[in-house]
C-alpha cells in the first residue's frame, strides 16, 4: 500500500513531464541554437563543426559538418535522436538509422513560417512544446508590425562574387519582413550567382553585404551609380552568422536591419 | 602564313569582343558597356592570350602536343601560391604577390618536367602524368586550406572555379603588362622553340642550349600563366586548345603559331566568358565552366587522335 502510494504518483509524474534528459545531436547551426532557445541546451551531447553560438557549443563533442556528418562519431555519441538537415546526405541518416539510430530530418527552411515550423519539429520531439510555442510568440513579437507601402530595393551578397538569394531562400523573407524588397525574390531558386550587369540594372536602393568587404564592392565597375551608393545605404553591420542561419537570432537581426533601412538620415 | 587567314584570325577575334560588349541583359546602353563589358572583355582577353600564349610555348619546348598550363601544374601551382597569399593578407595588386604566384606556377611545372624525366625518357604520357599527379596533390592542398579557412572559404572558392567577376584595375594593368611582355621574349626568340620543338639533341646541334632554352621559356610560359591566374584563377583548356586550331592555320613555326595562340586564346576566352554571362541571366557561369565544358572534350579528342598516333 505505501509503496503504491509512492509508485502511483511517480509513473504519472514521468508520464505527464517531457521525457528528462534525453541525448540529442544538432547538424545544423540552426538546430543548436533553437534547442538552446527551448532551454534544452543540456541535452546536446554532439553538434556539428560549424556550430559556434552559443559560446556552450564549444564544450559539445563537435560531429562532422551538416553536408558530411561523422556517421561512426554521431553513432559513437549515442543519441536518442539526431536533428539533420534536407542537405545532409540521405547517405548518412540511412545508415544512421539502419543502426537503430534516430534521425529527424528537417525540410529546408525557405521562409520565416518554415523557421516556425522547423522551431515546431524540434519542440515536439524533444517533448517541449510549450517552450516551442512561446519562442515563436517571443520571435513574432519582434517582427515589425506591417509592411511599408513602398519597400526598399535590397540586393543582399551573401558572398563577394556576387552569390545572392533567390525567392526560395529565407533571406528574400527576412529582407521582406524587415521592409525590403529582395531585387532577386522572383528568381525560383535558393542561392546563386548573379551578375554584375543585372545588379546594376535592378539598382538596389540599399545592399547587405554579409561577408563585408565594402571596399571591393565600392571599386566594382559603375558602383558609384547605384542608387545604394549613391544614399550610403551598403550595410555591413549585420550578423553574418546570425543572418544566414535560419534560427531565432534571425529574428532580432530582422528588427536591426528594419532599422538600418529606415534610419533618418 | 597567308594574308587571307591573318585576316580571318582577326575578324574571329573581333567577332568575340563585339559579342562580348553586345551581350548582357542591359542591351546596348553605351554607359554599360564603357564602364562595365570594356573592362571585362579587356580582362578575358588579357586572360586568354596569356594562357594561349602558355599553352603554345610549352607544347614547343616540350615538344608535347597535350601540354597546357592545366594539365602541367602550372595554374595550380600559381593557384595554391594565390589562395596562400590572400590569406595571408597580401593584396592582388602588390608586386610580393606577383612574385609568389610565379613562384608557384613555376615550382609545380618544375617539378611535373622533373617527375617525368626522371621516369625515364620523357614521353607524352609520362609528362601528363606528372602534371595530373602534381595538380591533384596541389588541388588537395588548396581544398584543404579551403575548409580550414571557414569564413572566407567561399570566396576563395570563387577565385579556385575561376571567373572574371570583378577585375580590378590595377590587377589589370599589372597581369596585361607582364603578358605583353612574355608575348614580346617569346617573339624575338622564335628560332630557338623552333629549334626546341625538334628535341633537344637537333636544338643542340642548332646552335641552341637546351637546358637553359628549357628555363627561359619554362619562365615565360609560367610568368603568363601566373599572370592570368592572378587575375582570373584557374581557367583550364585555354592554352591546350588554341595552339592545336592555330596550327592548322599558321603551320608549326613558333614565329607566328605563337602570336597566332595569343590572339586566339584571346578571342577563345573573350567569347567563352560572354557566353557564360549572358545566356543564364540574371545568373552567371564562370568562364572556367564554360571553357571545361568545351575543352575536356577536346582534350579526350586529343587522346584519341595521339593514340592513333597521328598527331
Amino acid at each position: 500500500m505505501r509503496i503504491t502510494a509512492v509508485i502511483v504518483p511517480f509513473l504519472l509524474c514521468s508520464l505527464s513531464l517531457p521525457a528528462s534528459a534525453k541525448r540529442v545531436v544538432s547538424l545544423m547551426p540552426s538546430y543548436t541554437e533553437i534547442i538552446f532557445a527551448l532551454g534544452a541546451g543540456g541535452e546536446l551531447v554532439g553538434v556539428s563543426n560549424f556550430c559556434n553560438w552559443p559560446a556552450e557549443t564549444a564544450g559539445i563533442e563537435k560531429a562532422g559538418d551538416y553536408l558530411r556528418p561523422n556517421v561512426e562519431k554521431v553513432y559513437a555519441l549515442k543519441p536518442d535522436v539526431v536533428f539533420a538537415g534536407a542537405w545532409a546526405g540521405a547517405s548518412s541518416s540511412k545508415q544512421l538509422s539502419a543502426m537503430g539510430v534516430k534521425v529527424v530530418r528537417l525540410p529546408e527552411e525557405k521562409s520565416a513560417a518554415d523557421i516556425f515550423a522547423s522551431i515546431r519539429l524540434i519542440a515536439a520531439e524533444l517533448g517541449r512544446k510549450a517552450q516551442g510555442e512561446g519562442l515563436i510568440r517571443s520571435l513574432k513579437a519582434l517582427l515589425p508590425a506591417a509592411a511599408p507601402a513602398a519597400p526598399v530595393k535590397v540586393y543582399i551578397e551573401a558572398d563577394s562574387g556576387g552569390w545572392t538569394a533567390g525567392g526560395h531562400s529565407f533571406l528574400s523573407d527576412a529582407i521582406m519582413l524587415a521592409g525590403g524588397k529582395n531585387i532577386f525574390g522572383g528568381e525560383n531558386r535558393g542561392y546563386f550567382q548573379a551578375s554584375w550587369e543585372e545588379v546594376l540594372l535592378l539598382d538596389p536602393q540599399a545592399v547587405i553585404l554579409l561577408s563585408g568587404a565594402k571596399e571591393e564592392f565600392l571599386a566594382r565597375p559603375m558602383a558609384g551609380g547605384l542608387a545604394a551608393v549613391k544614399a550610403g545605404r551598403i550595410i555591413t553591420g549585420l550578423d553574418r552568422d546570425a543572418f544566414s542561419r535560419p534560427g531565432p537570432r534571425l529574428f532580432e537581426e530582422i528588427k536591426k536591419l528594419k532599422n538600418l533601412l529606415y534610419a533618418e538620415k | 602564313m597567308p594574308k587571307s587567314k591573318l585576316i580571318l584570325l582577326f575578324c574571329v577575334l573581333a567577332a568575340a569582343c563585339l559579342f562580348s560588349l553586345a551581350a548582357g541583359p542591359a542591351g546596348l546602353s553605351p554607359d554599360i558597356i564603357i564602364n562595365l563589358r570594356l573592362p571585362r572583355t579587356l580582362a578575358a582577353l588579357t586572360v586568354g592570350a596569356g594562357l594561349g600564349l602558355a599553352g603554345a610555348l610549352f607544347q614547343g619546348v616540350l615538344k608535347n602536343p597535350l601540354s597546357d598550363p592545366y594539365i602541367l601544374g602550372t595554374s595550380s601551382g600559381a593557384t595554391a601560391a594565390a589562395v596562400f597569399c590572400f590569406l595571408a593578407g597580401i593584396e592582388r595588386t602588390s608586386p610580393v604577390f606577383f612574385l609568389a604566384v610565379f613562384a608557384g606556377a613555376f615550382g609545380a611545372t618544375f617539378l611535373s618536367y622533373w617527375l617525368a624525366r626522371a621516369a625515364g625518357r620523357l614521353s607524352d604520357a609520362a609528362l601528363v602524368l606528372a602534371g595530373v599527379a602534381v595538380s591533384a596533390f596541389l588541388s588537395a592542398v588548396v581544398m584543404l586550406t579551403l575548409s580550414a579557412a571557414r569564413e572566407r572559404s567561399f570566396s576563395l572558392l570563387n577565385f579556385v572555379l575561376g571567373g572574371l567577376y570583378a577585375v580590378e584595375p590595377g590587377v589589370l594593368a599589372i597581369s596585361g603588362t607582364v603578358i605583353l611582355a612574355a608575348l614580346v621574349f617569346s617573339g624575338a626568340r622564335w628560332r630557338a622553340l623552333d629549334a626546341m620543338s625538334l628535341g633537344a639533341e637537333k636544338a643542340y646541334h642548332l646552335g641552341a642550349d637546351p637546358e637553359r632554352e628549357r628555363l627561359v621559356f619554362f619562365g615565360l610560359a609560367c610568368a603568363a600563366t601566373s599572370a592570368a591566374v592572378a587575375m582570373g584563377g584557374t581557367i583550364g583548356f585555354v592554352g591546350l586548345m588554341t595552339p592545336h586550331i592555330m596550327r592548322r592555320f599558321t603551320g608549326p613555326s613558333a614565329r607566328v603559331l605563337a602570336p597566332a595562340a595569343a590572339i586566339g586564346g584571346a578571342a577563345l576566352l573573350t567569347a567563352a566568358d560572354a557566353a557564360g554571362r549572358s545566356m543564364f541571366s540574371p545568373s552567371e557561369v564562370p568562364a572556367g565552366v564554360i571553357m571545361a565544358l568545351a575543352g575536356a572534350p577536346f582534350f579526350m579528342w586529343l587522346l584519341w587522335k595521339n593514340s592513333r598516333g597521328r598527331v
